[in-house]
């Protein structure tokens, strides 16, 4: 089953279609730039309410609810049963579906850590306390493990409101009414709240927000293993 | 403008409060000190942008402190060793006996609960934050907005004491007098308050206690206090301990 059942006609929802855009910019390759992740529409007081805008409130809460669900139940499976474990999750640092693939290449003084994003790699982020479910594109870190064994590394996010626009080059160009199959200039609907992954960054804190990966370097053989600082489980690296 | 300290409680976190969003979340939690977790529209009443923005707040909200729980309250194996039940003990503890009980309420964060000796009797202070209310077949979270106290004699060693969240549901009509708290979802789409233009009424949740006796039978309990011989031990009501006083 489509997981945007509303996107047909005559419902329109574009969920499916803002899923797959990303922001490009010049010189990148579109695979390696940042997915669009609208988290909320900002309606305004005298713009037209759009039949697709409340289709794909809709959508997105189903979608976020079943990640959230999706997460605990992995998590709750995982933690618990016939086990000797105790577990938190982080308070504010990014947690991570279990599907995310993460490479990292251990050098004698650094670690190479590859995040391969598509979009379905979801990851809930934390802004002022709030978390959204985003997906994550592409992103590499090489992280200096010359001074330290233990490193962590910081997922950067951009939280941006985005407006409707008639030029068509605006991202916001594609929140103009579309009931018709085509997209009208004129007919600005709501804009929305994006939520970004734009980078990753080495911090040598753990009390920072929306950390994603504790780095930790074997003295005796060089080899690094990385944590995935939502659960604490291990996500990537050599024994 | 923020709430007592804890998760959520800065109106950074609410992305579409700013005019001309207006969504009125934030502002009913520090102004109003409501906890709206309905919005009941009428036939007849214009929709508001701002309506269809607190909706989307409120679920983000929801959904949010879900996660936000399990930062807070460990998910622990059956088949602990000696030496995880004392770390345990320390975090504080966690007895795994009966984990299963669905209908119950929390705190956010334990440390919400503190457990206190007032005399002969025991005194437990319910402070700020956020907890979760069993509301018929749903679970909402709302926020208490100031310290409650409940004084409770100490319990047996056969018979714990349970302590009940008391709460019940209030509609607040959309009103047009501006003393009136419906007043507050009237229009403002022009930043402020239009005395002509209604909006969609309210469902809130009100406490009005925590108690050892229950309103209603629907009100479930949030803790008990257990006397184990050797102390008394405040839990959730699932067993996850909270606090311990040695006797």
């Amino acid at each position: 089953m489509n997981k945007f059942p509303l996107s047909r006609t005559p419902y329109y929802s574009r969920n499916s279609q803002f899923l797959e855009q990303r922001n490009i910019s010049e010189g990148i390759d579109p695979q390696d730039s940042v997915f669009k992740n609208y988290v909320y529409h900002t309606f305004t007081p005298g713009n037209p309410l759009q039949a697709q805008e409340l289709n794909e409130i809709q959508e997105r809460w189903q979608n976020q609810l079943t990640l959230s669900n999706t997460f605990l139940q992995y998590y709750i499976a995982t933690s618990s049963g016939n086990s000797d474990q105790i577990s938190f999750i982080s308070s504010t640092g990014v947690i991570l579906l279990p599907n995310i693939e993460v490479d990292a290449v251990s050098s004698p003084l650094s670690a190479i850590i590859t995040i391969n994003g598509n979009s379905e790699s979801y990851a809930s982020v934390y802004d002022n306390g709030m978390r959204y479910w985003i997906t994550l594109p592409t992103l590499t870190i090489t992280v200096n493990m010359s001074s330290s064994n233990v490193r962590y590394v910081k997922l950067n996010t951009q939280i941006t409101y985005v407006s409707c626009s008639s030029t068509e080059d605006d991202e916001g160009f594609y929140f103009n009414d579309n009931s018709s199959g085509t997209y009208i200039n004129g007919t600005c609907g709501a804009g929305r709240v994006k939520v970004q992954a734009v980078s990753l960054s080495e911090s040598s804190s753990a009390n920072e927000t929306n950390l994603i990966f504790r780095v930790e370097k074997n003295p005796n053989n060089g080899n690094v293993k990385v944590y995935d600082i939502g659960t604490g489980k291990i996500i990537g690296g050599e024994s | 403008m923020t709430l007592p300290d804890n998760i959520l409680t800065k109106q950074a976190a609410y992305k579409l409060s700013p005019y001309p969003l207006s969504s009125r979340i934030f502002e009913a939690l520090t102004k109003v000190k409501s906890n709206y977790f309905l919005i009941a529209f009428k036939p007849g009443i214009a929709l508001q942008a701002a309506e269809l923005n607190e909706m989307q707040e409120i679920f983000n909200l929801n959904n949010t402190l879900n996660i936000h729980f399990y930062s807070q309250w460990p998910i622990i194996g059956n088949n602990l060793s000696v030496e995880k039940q004392e770390e345990l003990t320390q975090i504080p503890g966690v007895n795994y006996s009966n984990p299963n009980i669905l209908e119950q309420n929390y705190p956010l964060i334990k440390s919400q609960i503190v457990m206190m000796m007032e005399g002969n009797s025991i005194k437990l202070q319910f402070k700020t934050g956020w907890y979760t209310v069993v509301n018929g077949s749903y679970n909402y979270w709302f926020y208490n907005f100031e310290t409650k106290e409940v004084i409770v004699d100490v319990p047996t060693t056969t018979s714990p004491k349970q302590i009940y969240l008391n709460h019940t549901t209030q509609i607040v009509p959309s009103s047009f007098v501006p003393t009136e708290e419906g007043y507050f979802f009237h229009d403002r789409s022009n930043r402020f308050i239009n005395d002509i233009t209604d909006g969609a009424d309210r469902i809130k949740l009100v406490i009005t206690s925590f108690s050892e006796t229950n309103d209603s039978e629907e009100n479930v309990a949030i803790c008990k206090i257990v006397n184990t011989g050797e102390s008394f031990v405040l839990s959730a009501i699932n067993n996850y301990a909270i606090q311990k006083i040695d006797i």
